[in-house]
């Protein structure tokens, strides 16, 4: 007889295995529309299996304004105060693209002196929304410091942007031939002019200054650190051929190792004119995603200096008549967004608005990679994943 | 962009270049074709959208054509290459009674998304789609949003403030002229 | 990762950094970014977008703003009436007078479109912030209340040479 209490046995029986097929159903887990991940409304049901994720379904729509039909009865300077709002966080970069497909349509050339000012402008964009990805996703993958140190930083930028144009996110500062050249058509304010305010050169460049600091301070903080390292590396990874059959633009794309940037085929912005690096990563992994960007901040306030020392000086804005009626044809705009390429697709038929209004926007096709990239990821995993994307639920959905 | 687009006008002949924008129009039952040749042979790899025009003469919202137009739906697609950034835009017509085209996720994984938007917002069909149901609109919606004979409701409830008259405009240029918004 | 040895272990920078802010934050000099709000009020640059103000007696209810408003949400209403003449023995002379101008705070995107058609200047913008309600009615701001507005609109700064 065996006896059980024998530590032998009991030995030899731990050593056994038994191979027994156990059913199990995956649970069907919904990552709501309600959720300090998801940037947004956005709403995935998952199939998780323990903690390994199989199928992904992204459920769009919760935010859906329907551009396109609003931009059909409108004009072109009302549809220029609604096209800030697709993507909130950087909100100058969104008008650029739809005055120049206008502007080309119409064949105006616009003046130097505007051109200079609304590449500024752009860049000071890209660095607030980097500066909301910087924190943002420090935060959801745990840290809770570089969020406030983020947002100190940038309100410094937004107060520069609300000094000239008068709005912090939603600036409508753009028209048609150039920028915005006076405060009103009256005899008194027809004199007031929007140009930049005195003081501005000073303090922006003491806002440059401190966001090259800043990007130096997030490398040690949080790129340094171990935590973040063995969270975001090797995790996620997205090769060049899947993102350029979806459509994947942006610092999603340089992180994979492609080198591509609008910047250098944007000839309505003077580009050309300055030096700046353009930041490629190796694997193409979450971590290279956060590094591109946080490179990216830097590049841009290098870009802002050497733009603010040689400012040409001249008209704001090219003579336009009163009421403006573009011409027929059909055109194609795009611009680098800090999300990606965003484009407009402008059908014109010579009326006040336009006939046909596409809008591109860079984070619908950036997520729609999101149920490859998912597949057997861990649930920790799903979220600095969906973090590193950096997309907004203003821009999916539109 | 000149040698590119010399390049396809070799292979398209009614390539046309105009603003910047280079269109070539196809017969819909070449859609596939054309875009396997402009993948393979121009190395024009990166899918960035599809979308639908509604050409119609009586409309219900904005403006309609200056000109009269055949009623049709315009499909659109915009391919482009990442190293060299050329661009170039194929467009096609379908009819409208009956709207059905192949669909492109064969060729391009990423039209996927692209074609539901244009089914749910225009109501054309894509044989062989993987999952052709809504993207963006809440089940039980009625209608497709995007025609030009839909109509926008809150324009059409509320009374158009500006249609008071006290004065006439100040300036003579285009006055009296009824701008709609 | 397995070959990674720093000299330093990353996390003892990063914490090297905290500690720097936090003695930066606590020391006498530092000039505070926070504005402790309900009881200091921080200042905004002339230019921002807070609230708009109407001077009656330049507006001529020439319904150019109402029509241009992306919203709809300006209503104007006037009648016109006659004025005894500049000159004895001139002709009379009409002018319209307003009876409703109400601009809907609760409909305004704050685009500043209506501002800048004026050809009267009759209307400008002031950054005034503090106006919100409880009751979504009155968020309609009716004439009298648009004229209080106009003491906080700022005068024209200076521009950079």
């Amino acid at each position: 007889m065996v006896n059980a209490l024998d530590p032998q046995n009991i030995k030899n029986f731990s050593e056994a295995s038994v191979s027994v097929e156990i059913e199990t159903e995956d649970m069907t887990l919904n990552i709501g529309p309600q959720h300090p991940s998801t940037h947004g409304v956005l709403r995935l049901v998952a199939k998780v299996d323990g903690e390994k994720v199989h199928d992904v379904k992204p459920v769009l729509g919760y935010m859906h304004r329907g551009y396109e039909k609003l931009a059909e009865v409108r004009t072109y300077p009302q549809i220029t105060t609604l096209v800030n709002r697709i993507d909130w966080v950087a909100g100058f970069s969104n008008e650029i693209p739809f005055i120049a497909g206008a502007e080309r349509l119409m064949e105006i050339e616009v003046p130097d002196r505007a051109k200079y000012i609304r590449l500024i402008l752009t860049e000071m964009a890209r660095i607030s929304s980097h500066f909301v990805f910087n924190g943002a996703y420090a935060l959801e993958v745990g840290a809770l410091t570089p969020i406030f140190y983020a947002m100190e930083d940038r309100e410094r930028v937004l107060d520069l942007i609300e000094s000239v144009t008068g709005g912090r996110f939603h600036p409508n500062f753009n028209r048609i031939g150039g920028v915005k050249p006076a405060a009103g058509a009256g005899p008194t304010t027809k004199k007031n002019i929007q140009d930049l305010p005195a003081g501005f050169y000073r303090d922006t460049k003491i806002a440059m200054q401190k966001v090259i600091e800043a990007a130096d301070q997030f490398q040690n903080l949080i790129g340094g650190n171990e935590v973040f390292k063995k969270r975001t590396k090797d995790v996620g990874v997205l090769t060049p051929e899947i993102a350029e059959a979806f459509g994947v633009s942006g610092p999603i794309l340089r992180a994979s190792g492609v080198k591509s940037d609008l910047r250098t085929q944007t000839d309505y912005l003077p580009y050309d004119q300055f030096e700046y690096e353009i930041p490629v990563g190796e694997n193409g992994d979450c971590y290279d995603r956060w590094d591109v960007r946080v490179k990216e901040m830097v590049e841009s306030a290098k870009i802002v200096l050497q733009a603010i020392d040689s400012m040409p000086s001249g008209p704001l804005q090219a003579k336009v008549p009163k009421v403006i009626k573009v011409p027929k044809g059909r055109t194609y705009v795009r611009a680098e967004n800090p999300k990606g390429e965003m484009g407009y697709y402008i059908i014109s038929d010579g009326g006040l608005g336009p006939y046909r209004l596409k809008v591109r926007t860079a984070s619908f096709s950036n997520i729609s990679i999101l149920p490859n990239l998912l597949e057997g990821a861990l649930l920790p995993d799903l979220i600095a994943i969906m973090g590193s994307l950096d997309f907004v639920l203003g821009d999916v959905d539109r | 962009m000149e040698d590119f687009f010399n390049n396809i006008k070799e292979s398209f002949t009614n390539a046309v270049l105009e603003f910047e924008t280079i269109n070539i129009k196809v017969d819909s039952t070449q859609w596939i074709e054309t875009h396997e040749q402009l993948r393979d042979e121009f190395n024009l790899k990166f899918f960035s959208w599809l979308s639908a025009v509604d050409w119609d003469n009586d409309v219900s919202v904005g403006e309609a054509p200056k000109e009269s137009v055949t009623p049709c739906f315009e499909l659109i697609t915009c391919l482009s290459d990442v190293e060299n950034t050329n661009l170039i835009t194929v467009s096609t017509t379908i009819d409208k009674s009956e709207p059905q085209i192949d669909s492109l996720v064969g060729t391009y994984e990423g039209a996927n998304w692209h074609e539901r938007e244009a089914y749910e917002m225009f109501g054309i069909s894509f044989a062989n789609h993987p999952n052709l149901e809504k993207l963006y609109l809440p089940d039980g919606y009625e209608g497709n949003p995007m025609l030009k004979s839909f109509e926008l409701i809150s324009r059409e409830v509320k009374p158009w403030p500006g249609d008071v008259d006290v004065e006439g405009m100040p300036e003579d240029s285009e006055s009296g002229e009824q701008v709609d918004g | 990762m397995k070959n990674f040895r720093p000299k330093v272990p990353g996390f003892l920078i990063g914490i090297k950094i905290v500690i720097v802010n936090m003695l930066k934050t606590l020391s006498p000099f530092h000039s505070k970014p926070n504005v402790n709000y309900p009881f200091e009020k921080e200042k905004l640059a002339p230019r921002a977008r807070g609230v708009i103000a109407l001077d009656q007696e330049a507006c001529t209810s020439c319904m150019l703003c109402a029509r241009q408003c992306p919203d709809w949400c300006i209503y104007i209403e006037g009648h016109k009436e006659l004025q005894p003449p500049s000159k004895p023995g001139g002709r009379q002379r009409s002018r319209a007078v307003l009876d409703r101008f109400d601009i809907d705070y609760a409909l305004c995107m704050y685009c500043g479109i209506c501002v800048e058609v004026c050809p009267f200047d009759a209307l400008f913008w002031s950054p005034e912030y503090e106006y919100s309600e409880f009751n979504m009615g009155d968020m309609l701001h009716d004439k009298e209340r648009l004229d209080d507005w106009l003491q906080t609109v700022p005068d024209p700064e200076g521009l950079e040479s």
